[in-house]
């Protein structure tokens, strides 16, 4: 188990060196003068020339991205061209924003999916469950940006229940805390919900089904449990393996449609930052992008192996270590 | 035979069989085929029926930055000031500012994003089918290789990098469209989602193989002296394509998003050519304008029009890739 979480976590870093390195690599072929962030539009090409000199975006890329390499190694992201902030102040304002959504909105698709999938699995095949099935199956041609928008258009403009948008943090003073956090954020997380929720309660569904004629099930029947402590203790538990593995999976795809749900509710988490990063009049802002590269790359890495060691510790037939790299 | 009746019947047309007597199926299946035609069949003739391109501009369409509405007559002139005489039908009105047809471009737009969505998944099951059966098989280092090379795909963040990739590759390559066979741009948006889509299927693939590398007649096939590339070929490959159909009816499904997504960070096809995913953004905006506070309205035909578009096309694909599961895999569930 130890030799496996370290050899993951190498294979981890190896992963995020391969990852940045072709952020800069992509980004070095974009025409883009950074040098415009600290000269302005109106200047003379000594002053820029100047200007590129001072970010040391005139130096040759690979010099650049060992650079940005060393500073990682140290803790230090670099600093953004456009508002010479260093790069993790920026990530350490946006990630709480950019993890609420996430993270929230992952309790509420579990706890969704399971009442919705353990509910269709116990009555199988009736009009209840093939509607639900066939509703469910046409939210995957929903688009986030879309429902968010559709959502924010009738719950805080047409039917005032939510709060505009915007974000507020858990631990603030005053007006924000726990209460006006989750008010600003029931929106996004109904977005990423329904988002994710198609494919979640049909492989629990799916799963349920199974579970319910195998011998220990039935055993357990015979011996007189009732349904409730059939499906508590013996149905679903065993599903934390599987939903430990997708929601690591997705961890990746989450954090692109956090994009769409920031946009839609005009959040500031690291999407919106990213975002802005690549539309200025002037170019592009590289430490910042790479950095959330960074982010979500260490991520997706860490959910992974978190989710292999959940995955095993509950179902002790998975053996960890004897999984390849992946 | 002198009894055909009692002929066994294969696995496909069982299959078949149940498919055609699922009514989900043949509802989704239907309005599949439906879209499919208007796009592909309806766009050309419509255009030559009523003699003008979903490009061409109509200045009598638009009424001080009003596009007009549902089925409206409209004279034919053009910004060139030629006299033209008569009057074109626009059945859904007009597209916004522009003054183009927006039924017209609804059904040539379908074609553009139909086009992107097929491609990419069909880039996208190949190189995921191979792959997994490759690490399935092999196993060992190459399966390390592949799992590897599989979580960095997954972990790479493509809208992230959409826009630098966007300027940098698709700007190229959108010239490409395979002898006028797809529309500029298709192509290259096609690959570039293909090689991000592949790590789902590749997955499926990867756990299938393992499993059916141990069965009995994968044993015997290599006992008699059958090549790994016979076996492959013969007995692994035909148990594949029943579990592949139904995640790339969800991939189809899945890049029609994508294609909107790309769209709204501006990098999608270009805004000249039609595709659906265009419609929705030049109305909702790029996301990067959505932050300036412009009001949108959601209710406006020209943004219902090709969501719903959308949302009928990819959810009865997802729809009729879950019956086709159910059909293939009758006593799962």
């Amino acid at each position: 188990m130890a030799g496996y979480i370290v050899r993951r976590i190498l294979t981890g870093l190896l992963m995020i060196f391969a990852l940045t390195l072709i952020t800069y690599l992509v980004f070095a072929t974009v025409p883009a003068d950074p040098g415009i962030y600290l000269t302005g539009l109106r200047t003379t090409p000594a002053q820029l020339k100047a200007a590129d000199h001072a970010l040391g975006v005139d130096r040759p890329i690979y010099i650049q991205y060992l650079h940005f390499v060393q500073g990682m190694l140290q803790g230090n992201l670099g600093t953004s061209y456009a508002s010479g902030t260093p790069v993790s102040s920026i990530i350490r304002a946006a990630l709480p924003v950019t993890a609420s959504i996430v993270i929230g909105g992952a309790v509420l698709l579990v706890v969704t999916a399971l009442l919705i999938g353990v509910g269709s699995a116990l009555r199988p095949h009736t009009l209840f469950d093939r509607t639900l099935n066939a509703l469910i199956m046409c939210g995957v041609a929903l688009h986030p940006l879309v429902v968010g928008l559709i959502l924010q258009s009738v719950f805080v403009y047409t039917i005032p229940l939510a709060p505009t948008s915007g974000y507020c943090p858990l631990t603030g003073q005053g007006s924000c805390g726990a209460h006006a956090w989750a008010a600003h954020l029931a929106l996004p997380w109904i977005t990423f919900m329904l988002f994710l929720l198609p494919l979640y309660a049909r492989v629990i569904r799916t799963q349920v089904l199974g579970l319910l004629t195998e011998p220990h099930v039935v055993a357990a029947r015979a011996k007189g449990a009732s349904e409730a402590r059939v499906l508590r203790v013996h149905v679903l538990p065993l599903l934390i393996p599987t939903l430990a593995t997708m929601l690591a999976i997705d961890v990746s795809t989450s954090l692109m449609a956090a994009i769409y749900i920031e946009a839609a509710f005009a959040l500031p988490g690291i999407g919106t930052q990213a975002l802005q990063a690549q539309v200025g009049f002037v170019g592009l802002d590289l430490p910042v992008i790479v950095g959330v590269v960074t982010v979500v790359a260490t991520a997706v890495i860490i959910s992974n192996v978190v989710a292999d060691i959940i995955a095993a510790k509950a179902d002790p037939r998975i053996v960890v270590a004897r999984r390849t790299f992946s | 035979m002198a009894n055909d009746r009692l002929a066994g019947r294969g696995y496909w047309r069982l299959a078949w069989g149940r498919l055609r007597h699922d009514p989900l199926a043949v509802a989704s299946g239907s309005l599949l085929v439906i879209v499919f035609f208007a796009c592909f069949v309806g766009a050309p003739l419509l255009a030559a029926a009523l003699g003008h391109g979903p490009d061409t501009i109509f200045s009598n369409a638009v009424h001080d930055f009003r596009p007009v509405g549902l089925w409206t007559r409209v004279p034919n002139a053009n910004y060139t000031g030629e006299h033209v005489t008569g009057t074109t039908l626009m059945v859904l009105g007009a597209d916004g500012t522009v003054g183009r047809d927006e039924f017209l471009r609804l059904l040539y737009g379908g074609r553009a994003t139909i086009e992107v969505a097929l491609g990419a998944t069909l880039i996208g099951v190949t190189i995921g089918s191979a792959l997994g059966t490759l690490a399935g098989y092999l196993g060992g280092r190459v399966d390390g290789v592949i799992a590897w090379v599989t979580n960095f795909a997954l972990a790479f963040p493509v809208l992230l990098m959409a826009i630098a990739l966007g300027a940098t590759v698709s700007d190229r390559y959108s010239r490409y469209t395979l002898n006028g066979l797809v529309e500029p741009g298709v192509l290259s948006l096609a690959v570039f989602l293909g090689v991000f889509i592949w790590p789902y299927p590749a997955r499926l693939v990867r756990v299938q193989v393992l499993e059916l590398r141990e069965r009995p007649f994968v044993e015997a096939a290599r006992m008699i002296g059958s090549g790994r590339r016979r076996i492959l070929r013969t007995h692994i490959f035909p148990h594949l394509i029943p579990i592949l159909i139904p995640p790339a009816t969800i991939m189809f499904a899945t890049t029609m998003l994508l294609e909107a997504s790309f769209s709204m960070l501006g990098v999608g096809i270009d805004p000249n050519t039609a595709s659906w995913g265009g419609m929705l953004a030049s109305q909702i905006g790029w996301l990067t304008a959505l932050a300036s506070g412009e009001s949108i309205s959601l209710t406006s035909r020209l943004v219902v029009v090709p969501s719903l578009a959308v949302l009928l096309t990819a959810g009865a694909a997802a729809l009729f890739g879950e019956q086709i599961r159910k059909a293939l895999d009758p006593t799962g569930v």
